[in-house]
């Protein structure tokens, strides 16, 4: 293991974290995906190891020698999730550039004997913006990432992509139903559009609960920081639509940026709020927040993202000023246990990792950027 | 039978997922009498995600739906009420009657207002299907595997016959 280099990516934190804007007070990340299936070939699950390994084949094929896909992926091999360790596949779920489910597909695989786990690959471009999963629940899923609220640019990269694949494969189509999926919850356009939004204001004023429940109300699902049955943490939530069918996917997208917008401005009225009814309490809270990490010798990564939190809460009503919510994203990232691991390229027990990460954090912070 | 997350009683008749005070998101099935206590009741079958009413399919699967499958890849409807997963695109046909309902209260709509596929580029996707396939016929014949080779050939041919 030692010899082997664990990274499957030449960036020590994600290509499109570097942009900070001033929606990234609130919206870390927006990300937009596609989920599309081969016609003529039944879905993964029904799908046998010969079928897979021709759908990989194909689509491969369609991304490494067609122009027309190749732009999105240049000089780009696949990552066979077969030939990856654990810890790199799990690498690969804290970047969000593969779903836990796509990891635990295999080993359900594994366990049944039925079929041998083959034919599931991702390809991730240079910057970790557009990433095309093969074989996980649909033949397809794509999707692209951007910082920040960003859903015109990512949407439109998105759109062309999918317009590229289509010139060259064809689709799963019905005229009634759209896009033909494996769960009927994303018939239609297969358009999921989410954001993962910072909403500590809301969570420290009480608000959250009323607000949530309010997008709820509109068709809009409220997750954790990985996505479907994952818990939230650090103030962090994931929104999407949960609606594919009946409307476009200009609609959809447009819903989703409303829904953003409308909760960008609750949190800031909660900040505000914070600010000026319970200025000591939240001066109080950042600043343990802080002393804690740049003092910790020994620091758990739930420990470390709930104080992450906290200080980045304290950078964006400026409270603290010598660090940035660049900095902070960044060490979110570098601190989660695969991450943390990679960026040291070297296997680590929990304690080992304890030690490291709290190492990191204070070096980081210490360097005030 | 799923039992009350409240009282563990009785039987669950609504799964409804909530925020605690914490923020966390939480899922509750309750019964009708703790879901009336909870104030949930008029909203009983009103706003399930999607989540709720795929688990939902997995109670009560009955004789007919193990015998309702479909003609192109065999998976049975008490298969997708089990795992909430279709097996290939003609499973929408072959479980219409059945299917739109639960599509209806996911989308709240039967009817697909989103992109189409172009025919005009159907095409390009058949001579990119041929060249795939002559890369594989390729392969087939220099690892000697006549039968595959002889079976990819029939299928260039087929694809052929239908640009035509």
């Amino acid at each position: 293991m030692k010899d082997q280099n664990l990274s499957l990516s030449n960036q020590t934190t994600p290509g499109w974290l570097a942009s900070d804007s001033s929606d990234s007070l609130t919206v870390l990340s927006s990300r937009v995906r596609y989920a599309r299936n081969l016609a003529n070939y039944p879905f993964p699950t029904k799908a046998t190891v010969d079928e897979l390994e021709e759908i990989l084949d194909m689509v491969s094929m369609a991304i490494k020698k067609e122009e027309a896909v190749n732009k999105f992926f240049l000089n780009i091999e696949p990552i066979s999730i077969d030939k990856i360790t654990p810890l790199q596949a799990e690498f690969l779920v804290e970047r969000h550039l593969v779903s836990p489910d796509f990891l635990n597909r295999i080993s359900k695989k594994k366990d049944s004997k039925a079929t041998s786990p083959s034919g599931r690959a991702v390809f991730i471009n240079q910057d970790e913006t557009v990433s095309l999963m093969i074989n996980e629940e649909d033949h397809l899923r794509f999707q692209v990432l951007s910082a920040g609220l960003n859903f015109s640019d990512s949407f439109k990269k998105l759109n062309d992509l999918d317009d590229s694949l289509e010139s060259l494969l064809r689709f799963a189509y019905s005229p009634q139903y759209g896009f033909l999926t494996a769960c009927p919850s994303n018939v239609g356009t297969a358009l999921r559009a989410s954001i993962m939004i910072h909403l500590p204001g809301l969570v420290l004023t009480k608000e959250i609960e009323k607000v949530l429940r309010a997008i709820w109300q509109i068709g809009y699902a409220v997750r954790g920081l990985y996505g479907e049955g994952t818990e939230t943490r650090g103030y962090f939530f994931q929104i999407s639509n949960t609606v594919c069918l009946g409307q476009s996917e200009n609609e959809i997208i447009e819903g989703i940026e409303k829904v953003a917008n409308q909760l960008i401005a609750h949190e800031e009225k909660a900040r505000d709020y914070l600010t000026k009814h319970m200025k000591s309490e939240i001066e109080d809270k950042v600043f343990r927040a802080y002393a804690v990490l740049s003092a910790a010798r020994l620091i758990a990564s739930e420990e470390a993202l709930n104080l992450l939190a906290t200080v980045r809460l304290g950078v964006a009503i400026k409270i603290i000023t010598n660090t940035s919510i660049a900095t902070l994203n960044r060490i979110m990232f570098l601190l989660k246990p695969a991450n943390l691991q990679v960026y040291y390229n070297q296997d680590m027990s929990p304690f080992e990792r304890d030690e490291k990460r709290a190492a990191l954090v204070r070096q980081i912070l210490a360097e005030n950027i | 039978m799923k039992k009350c997350s409240l009282c563990h009683k009785e039987e669950v008749v609504v799964v409804i997922t909530t925020i605690d005070k914490d923020g966390k998101v939480v899922e509750l099935s309750l019964c009708q009498d703790c879901a009336a206590k909870k104030g949930v009741g008029e909203i009983k079958k009103g706003k399930l995600n999607a989540q709720a009413i795929l688990a939902e399919l997995q109670d009560k699967i009955t004789e007919e739906d193990h015998n309702l499958i479909c003609i192109n890849c065999g998976l049975s409807f008490a298969d997708f009420r089990r795992y909430g997963r279709l097996g290939c695109e003609h499973c929408y046909e072959s479980f219409q009657g059945r299917l739109q309902p639960i599509i209806k209260s996911i989308h709240n709509a039967t009817q697909h207002m989103g992109k189409n596929v172009t025919e005009g580029k159907k095409k390009i996707a058949e001579k990119f299907e041929i060249k795939k396939l002559r890369v594989t016929l390729q392969n087939a014949i220099t690892k000697e595997d006549y039968e595959k080779a002889a079976k990819i050939r029939d299928q260039i041919r087929k694809i052929r016959s239908e640009v035509k």
